[in-house]
């Protein structure tokens, strides 16, 4: 059991490369928190740095409040799983889950037992005299997973560990990964950039974005799942986590003089929700100015079988609509032009996309009830879930009235969370 | 007429093989003729057309090249000079790629080519240099001292060949035996050693022939009798027997077959490398 730390901490690599900055983060006690973001934006680097595989170049990184920026690796009470498995592939499973007792001098009847109970915990018990040669590949990850769990370490470290299996057998050991960390209850941080891999995994998820000059820093937002969906402290959050992601485009509020607000947004208005008034504080300095507006895809629903007040809903013209059996996504355009802030062109360069690709209208889907049918190219009005808008700053990207996260205390964050 | 493309292929196929045919008799050839006239009498030795069969057939050739002289004696001191020299030169080659291909240290990069560049001279020009120093060392006339300069001439080659070999080996597999507390020492015998082992199976093959093989330094710094290695011996069966050429090869074939023993053993190892196994499906 421990906590892990990271205060200030900062990389930069040899070359001069910064991979990471400012981090500060405190993960609990027993806590499964889960570092997501697009490839290259320091995940790794910054779980090497707690393994102790990376020099710490600024801040500190402590294990259980002991400062181990100097400590070596094997000295950190850790264990790590590799996103290539790193088996040895001259030992066999049970060599391979052995190796670290048997550096550490257990006794052998300890050992054999040690790895059998993982063994058997991973369901891998008939594979122990195997070489990972003859091994499939979720039967190598659960050996690397064996591997970690046996030395009964403080903290687990994984580095993308699943990326490399198919989706099915993904979403499997996703599941008993979780069950896993139930049963052990060990202080893991797991790096990964699926974010429904974060979503579904992680107590907390702690969403990074490559460093820059601008912003210094790579932590976007910790939160949980739930308010990282809800909540998203800025465009690059709210771009990254959902799927589909979230709808964006330029638009303007109004008050009126019976103090409803109105959202205008190409050539449609609604009224909106007071509850997402008031979700955005300060946001009356914005009244007649342009901001984006962020509407998820299930914030959206067929007027006709929507609750939604009639000043609510959209009339638009559907396109192509994917019927997947428990939904429909219905896709659509507005005419305006897509709406394009720095964060939005990473999130794009992330999809192998850049800004041309989005044309000069801005696309949109709704994810719909399937019991509603809705022919292909049709006029259709949606209703919108209007509680359940987000607003940001045009010029900043930043969620308009997001309680910003100037204050970098790891102490704080940590407290805020028990 | 016109060809179709199957009997073009079929002719192609059939000049290919007839290349190759070409090319093993050319390479086997001067070796048969060796077996062969070891195993015929004096007599037939030069007679012309030579035949490739012997017949009358006999090992006299044999029983006296082994008897005579000391040809006991120069086989062991060439067998303890060879293995010794490449037991010595895998394990000090090995320590010292792994070094250049996994340790930080100033002034890599430049002993490393130092090193290539020793690789490039030829190893003629450095008898006289050699034969200074040996004997300045006090190397000169003992097996020891064969031994020194055996390794000092394989090592750097070998050194670079298995540096290659170390750095094929994923860095990840490295860094998940430091996590689970292993030395530097610990990784190094237990993680990349093994897992090089075709590579070390190549260096100990070539060091074992070079070292089994080598005729001018061992002519230049050997004078004692006693101390005499296997290809001194040979050659001096020549002058000393008005050369009895059936008895000459006779010593050469008996002098190959610690050659392929070495061969045949470890030639199975750089079959099967398993470096990558380990490693994602
Ligand atoms: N050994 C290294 N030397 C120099 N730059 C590196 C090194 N490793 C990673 N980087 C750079 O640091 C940044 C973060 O890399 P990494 O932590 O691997 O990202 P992620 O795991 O999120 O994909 C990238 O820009 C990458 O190119
Ligand atoms: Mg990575």
């Amino acid at each position: 059991m421990a906590t892990i730390t990271m205060h200030d901490v900062g990389k930069i690599y040899p070359d001069g490369t910064r991979a990471v900055g400012a981090m500060n983060l405190a993960v609990g006690d027993g806590e499964f928190l889960v570092l997501v973001g697009p490839s290259g934006c320091g995940k790794s680097t910054a779980l090497r740095m707690i393994a102790g595989l990376e020099d710490v170049t600024e801040g500190t990184i402590s294990i259980d409040n002991v400062v181990v920026n100097d400590v070596r690796p094997k000295d950190r009470d850790i264990a790590m799983v590799f996103q290539n498995y790193a088996l040895y592939p001259h030992m066999t499973v049970y060599d391979n889950m052995a190796f670290g007792l048997k550096l550490r001098k257990v006794p052998k009847d300890e050992i054999r037992q040690q790895v059998n109970a993982a063994a058997e915990m991973l369901e891998i018990t008939e594979l122990l005299e195997r070489k990972p040669k003859a091994l499939s590949g979720g039967q190598r990850q659960r050996v690397a997973m064996g591997r970690a769990i046996v030395r009964e370490p403080a903290v687990f470290l994984m580095d993308e560990p699943l990326s490399n299996l198919d989706a099915k057998l993904r979403v499997q050991m996703r599941s008993e990964l979780t069950g896993l960390h139930q049963r052990l209850g060990t202080t893991t941080v797991y790096v990964t950039h699926d974010q429904v891999e974060a979503m579904t995994l992680g107590h907390r998820v702690a969403v990074m974005r490559p460093v820059s000059p601008e912003r210094p820093y790579n932590l976007q937002q910790v939160a949980a799942p739930t308010e990282l969906f809800n909540n998203p402290a800025n465009l690059f959050v709210a771009g990254f986590i959902g799927s589909p992601s979230m709808n964006l485009v330029y638009g303007t509020l109004t008050q009126d003089d019976a103090g409803v607000v109105h959202l205008g947004f190409c050539d449609k208005t609604v009224t909106v929700d007071a509850r997402a008034v008031d979700g955005h504080p300060g946001i009356e300095d914005y009244f007649g100015m342009q901001v984006v507006v962020g509407i998820r895809p299930s914030a959206m629903e067929d007027a006709r079988v929507s609750t939604r007040s009639e000043s609510e809903t959209i009339e638009v013209e559907s396109l192509v609509n994917e019927l997947l059996g428990s939904e429909t996504y219905v896709h659509f355009e507005l005419p305006s032009p897509p709406v394009l802030t720095p964060d939005v062109e990473e999130n794009l360069r992330d999809q192998g996309l850049d800004a041309s690709s989005l044309g000069d209208t801005t696309k949109f889907t709704a994810r719909i009830s399937p019991d509603v049918d809705v022919p292909d190219f049709t006029q259709l009005r949606l209703a919108i879930d209007t509680p359940k808008i987000h607003f940001f700053d045009a010029e900043t990207s930043d969620k308009i009235g997001y309680r910003a996260w100037d204050d970098h205390s790891a102490d704080e964050l940590f407290t805020q969370r028990s | 007429m016109t060809i179709s493309p199957r009997t073009r292929s079929r002719a192609a196929r059939a000049f290919v093989y007839a290349l190759l045919i070409l090319g093993v008799v050319i390479v086997t050839l001067p070796f048969w003729y060796t077996v062969v006239t070891s195993l015929k009498p004096q007599a037939f030795v030069f007679e012309i057309p030579p035949r490739l069969w012997p017949s009358p057939a006999t090992i006299s050739n044999y029983v006296e090249a082994l008897t005579k002289e000391n040809f006991g004696l120069y086989f062991l001191n060439s067998l303890f000079v060879a293995t010794v020299a490449t037991g010595l030169t895998v394990v000090i080659a090995a320590m010292m790629a792994y070094a250049f291909a996994r340790l930080e240290f100033p002034g890599k990069e430049v002993i490393f080519y130092g090193l290539l560049l020793g690789m490039m001279i030829p190893p003629v020009m450095l008898i006289i240099p050699q034969f200074i120093i040996a004997k300045n060392l006090h190397l000169l006339d003992s097996l020891t001292g064969l031994i020194v300069v055996y390794i000092s001439m394989n090592l750097s080659v070998q050194t670079f060949l298995l540096r290659g070999f170390f750095e094929g080996i994923p860095k990840s597999l490295e860094e998940a035996a430091l996590i689970d507390g292993a030395s530097q020492w610990v990784i190094f015998r237990r993680i990349a050693l093994p897992l090089v082992r075709p590579g070390l199976a190549v260096v100990a093959i070539f060091t074992f022939l070079y070292s089994w093989d080598e005729f001018p330094w061992a002519h230049v710094a050997i004078k004692e009798t006693s101390k005499r290695t296997l290809p001194i011996g040979i050659a001096l069966f020549q002058s000393a027997h008005l050369t009895e050429w059936g008895q000459v090869f006779a010593a050469s074939i008996v002098a190959i077959v610690p050659v392929v023993i070495v061969f045949a053993v470890f030639q199975r190892h750089f079959i099967r490398g398993d470096v990558g196994s380990g490693m994602k499906g």
